[in-house]
């Protein structure tokens, strides 16, 4: 018995002295000084990790590793040096807590990514808790700063005001251009419907192009529509899905009443509604409807509210100041279109219910079973991708891309016709990335050299495409190799003289993790978005094109919201929640649904909105944007 | 002439008691180690709801600002809801939730074979060890436009609908009371078996004897013989009123139905962690909730004490 109690004693000793010595076998930090040929080490707070079919480590992302693997970067005495990381990420959906208790207990790392902090830069910087970048900038970014200067209406937003001055609190990633291939969704409908039970219009009619309407020649015709292309890129002429075929090499004759071979305006989207709604009766779905609307009756972005005015559902850019718009007949008008609708029994009745999901919050499960006509949707629903053979309604599906539609009908002149302005889309700018007061002591010159780097012409294509032929041939990265990325994450293109660059077949089928885990994504730097040409068919392409036809001037993204005061930023949260969560989330469905009347209780929201004191916000943000 | 003082005879030294009890008290280290950790030092952060409390100053550095916190926490206009709902919610508690367990243990406990009464009694106490978002997960199946206790009702001539988005009283109180009801009335009914199945039974035989009915056994020899254990859990109970809702309401609920769904709980959760985090406005509705309790407990210990001779203390 004393024997084993001497051995479990012993064990338990071996086990400390072994945690013990593995938790010192880390990299050793240096950085304080940085001679020739020395590591630099810096830890690093990102917002979210890559999938872990990949790594679980983001130091093992192919393009972070090429880079501390391979390069050196100017160090502080004049000499070259490496730099190396040690990556947190916190779990999903507990980003903003985890932020939280990293900077509340003061263990926050030495780079970080601002995302999920509701405070300011700006109060951080007074805390003394981040570095003021500015003359970091100044002294070693000559690439960002070059991109600064060539993009005003990005630089107008890099620095925050502290006292008097404008500092460089943040470092921006941007991208060279906004194309079609950066915006994540639209809308998406069944044009499949449209072909099998709608007929040609009777008059065809643009009116913000025709003066009167004209009679369709082919009125009352049927459809016609068919693949053209097949798996291998040969030339078909195929009236039915097979898997054989190209999925995207879908053409039809399809004519709105508009006369565009696209839904443009509200009649237009009225006009396929009823096709969606014999589609339903004919298939047999009885759960199914025609538009699937987010909760809580409108996207706050102000996606197909802008289709009433331009503007969004709360704070836009109005042009010249910021604006609320729930107040505004624009919203009135939209939410008569939507009460209007349900009434006609088009909408998801379920719509206001749908509060669990953070970002998604429509009704995904019926319209991944085929029994929804409408719906805002990624590019992984578009063409013949939600086809799955276990889900009947799906059988036949052709999903088409549908811009922000323009009001035709409803409220009065100023709501009609106009172009729309708010509504999400990618900006040339996002997210913000600080220095902390942790690694003030540590040989800084690397570090912006490095981040430099990633906005330079080769950084960018490192970052965006991931690891070239020849670079991979240089450090034989086992996670290309693994899938099967031996010849490099690219091809490089001429094409007019230009030189142009095309994912690799696996990473432009991105599974929406693939191509982020295999480049640089997550790091901060420039997209080179001008440069990169796609395999996809002129019908895909098309598509994603009139996700973004009109410019979303009127969306407050991120950039603007970092510009306000720390003070500011607390109020405008609470009057926000008190607004939207408290208030719209529970009126906005009543009106929708027609358990509040527009005419009677109108000027009752409007009032309740102002005693919540939304000009306030406005106020705010006016004085950002000055 | 000195007057003697009267010796405590059970008053010892603490280092004879400690040499006497060293093994209980370092028994005892660990659980007063976590009490005091976990439980003790946290109240520090108790500070945050009289300061204006920012991440970036953290709790040291934040500046305080007095009561604002609680002025803006009551004249808050979801405050008076959520006091309501939090109040109603703990009513069908006290009253349908309470009685639940003290009803299947007289049952339970009438049971004269053996086998049957363990296999209920275990059956019984399962629900309580599922996690509180599969048991949300599971009434939102039962309860939505399509689900199984949905077509029931409406089967029953209830108007098809999602119960859950249902803001009119008394629909979802009842959902809530129901579906605590459902995963703890057998773990609650432990306490309660094992104080009737300790009732002498010569008591029951006699009053049989008497010609007492079972009903009759119930009323006048189990219920008066469980009071005391009644009465502890009530008044246990009624200092957990404002922790009524917790986390399965702030899985079910919706702006929908904030109206009657909304307690103290979940508004406090808003406040704390919704999309407009205030961690200061978060500590003082904590704090009001963790003081209204103590005040109740007290309270309702004193008035039992007073009324029925039983009490916690």
């Amino acid at each position: 018995m004393k024997h084993q109690k001497q051995a479990l004693a012993l064990s338990l000793g071996l086990v400390c002295a072994g945690s013990l010595c593995l938790t010192g076998c880390g990299k050793s930090e240096s950085g304080n000084s940085s001679s020739s040929g020395e590591d630099v080490h810096f830890s690093w707070w990102m917002t979210a990790a890559e999938s872990t079919d990949y790594y679980t480590d983001y130091t093992e992302n192919p393009v972070l590793k090429y880079i501390t693997d391979t390069m050196t970067f100017e160090n502080a005495e004049g000499g070259q040096s490496t730099i190396s990381f040690e990556v947190q990420a916190p779990p999903s959906g507990k980003e903003e807590d985890n932020f939280n208790t990293l900077l509340s207990t003061d263990s926050y790392t030495d780079i970080m990514d601002l995302t999920f902090y509701s405070g300011s830069a700006a109060e951080l910087y007074e805390e003394g808790k981040i570095l003021d970048l500015t003359e970091y900038i100044d002294k070693y970014m000559p690439n960002y700063k070059g991109y600064l200067e060539a993009h005003p209406e990005v630089a107008k937003y890099a620095t925050i005001k502290v006292g008097d001055e404008e500092k460089y609190l943040t470092l921006t990633s941007a991208s060279d251009s906004i194309d079609a291939y950066s915006q994540d969704f639209g809308f998406c409908y069944r044009r499949d419907w449209i072909l099998k039970y709608g007929k040609q219009p009777d008059t065809l009619y643009d009116p913000m192009k025709d003066d009167a309407p004209t009679e369709n020649p082919n009125a009352g015709e049927a459809f016609t529509g068919y693949f053209t292309l097949d798996n291998e890129g040969n030339e078909i002429h195929e009236e039915t899905y097979s898997d054989t075929v190209n999925g995207d090499s879908w053409v039809d004759d399809i004519v709105f009443p508009s006369g565009n071979p696209d839904p443009t305006y509200i009649s237009d989207w009225e006009w396929m509604f009823e096709i969606f709604e014999t589609a339903l009766e004919e298939e047999g779905i009885t759960d199914g409807y025609a538009l699937s609307i987010y909760y809580p009756g409108y996207n706050a972005n102000g996606d197909l509210v802008c289709a009433f005015g331009g503007g969004g559902p709360t704070w836009y850019n109005a042009g010249d100041e910021i604006k609320f718009g729930a107040v505004t007949d624009d919203f009135k008008a939209y939410l008569e279109c939507m009460n209007q609708w349900y009434e006609n029994g088009w909408l998801d009745k379920q719509f206001a219910e749908r509060s669990a999901d953070m970002f998604y919050r429509i009704d995904e499960v019926s319209y991944r079973s085929g029994k929804v006509g409408l719906w805002m949707g990624a590019p992984s629903t578009l063409g013949t991708r939600l086809y799955a053979a276990e889900q009947t309604y799906t059988d036949g599906i052709m999903v088409f891309a549908a811009p922000q539609p323009i009001n035709d009908i409803y409220g009065g002149e100023e709501q009609q016709l106009q172009i729309p302005y708010t509504m999400y889309q990618a900006e040339l700018s996002g997210g913000a990335v600080v220095v902390s007061d942790k690694a003030k002591d540590k040989d800084l010159q690397v570090l912006f050299e490095f981040l430099d780097y990633l906005y330079s012409e080769e950084g960018s294509i490192l970052r965006t495409m991931g690891l070239s032929k020849e670079q991979m041939e240089a450090c034989q990265n086992e996670t290309y190799k693994k899938l099967g990325l031996d010849e490099g994450g690219y091809t490089v293109e001429t094409i007019d003289g230009e030189t142009y660059y095309r994912y690799a077949a696996l990473l432009e089928e991105d599974d929406g993790n693939v191509k982020s885990a295999m480049t640089g994504n997550r790091l901060p730097g420039l997209r080179c978005s001008s440069k990169i040409v796609y395999s996809d068919t002129e019908t895909m392409q098309h598509n994603r094109e009139l996700w973004v036809c009109y410019e979303a001037t009127g969306f407050l993204g991120g950039q603007i919201n970092g510009r306000r005061t720390a003070e500011r930023m607390k109020e405008h949260g609470k009057i926000r929640s008190r607004i939207e969560n408290e208030y719209m989330y529970i009126n906005v469905p009543k009106f929708i649904k027609g358990e509040k009347n527009l005419e009677e209780d109108w000027e009752t929201f409007c009032k309740d909105l102002a005693k919540r004191d939304y000009q306030s916000v406005c106020d705010g943000y006016n004085e950002a944007l000055e | 002439m000195k007057a003697k003082t009267k010796k405590n005879p059970y008053a010892v030294s603490w280092k004879k008691d400690w040499q006497k009890n060293k093994t209980v008290y370092l028994i005892f280290l660990p659980v007063f180690l976590y009490f005091l950790i976990f439980h003790y030092l946290p109240m520090f952060g108790l500070v945050m709801a009289f300061q204006d409390f920012s991440l970036a100053k953290g709790v040291f550095r934040s500046p305080f600002n007095g009561l604002d916190n609680f002025i803006e926490l009551f004249s808050g206009e979801a405050f008076p809801n959520a006091l309501k709902n939090t109040l109603i919610m703990a009513a069908f508690s006290l009253t349908i939730g309470f009685a639940a367990p003290i009803v299947f243990a007289l049952l339970i406990t009438s049971v004269k074979n053996k086998k049957l009464r363990r296999t209920c009694q275990t059956i019984s106490y399962l629900p309580n060890f599922v996690a509180a978002v599969v048991v949300t997960s599971l009434v939102k199946m039962f309860l939505t436009y399509d689900g199984p206790l949905t077509a029931l009702l409406t089967s029953l001539g209830f108007e098809q609908q999602n119960w859950l988005a249902n803001d009119k009283p008394p629909v979802f109180w009842v959902i809530n009371c129901l579906m605590g009801v459902w995963q703890s009335f057998g773990y609650g009914s432990i306490l309660f078996v094992a104080s009737i199945m300790n009732i002498n039974g010569d008591l029951h035989e006699a009053a049989a004897i008497d010609g007492a009915t079972r009903w009759q056994r119930i009323w006048k020899i189990t219920i008066p013989s469980i009071m005391p254990m009644i009465v502890m859990m009530f008044v246990l109970q009624i200092g957990l009123i404002f922790k009524t809702g917790s986390d399965k309401i702030l899985l079910l609920y919706m702006p929908q139905t904030y109206s009657v769904a909304d307690c103290l709980y979940t508004y406090t959760y808003r406040l704390g962690f919704g999309s407009s985090p205030d961690f200061g406005l978060a500590a003082a509705s904590g704090l009001f909730q963790s003081v209204a309790g103590t005040v109740l407990l007290l309270l309702s210990n004193k008035l039992s004490r007073k009324w029925s001779d039983a009490s916690l203390y």
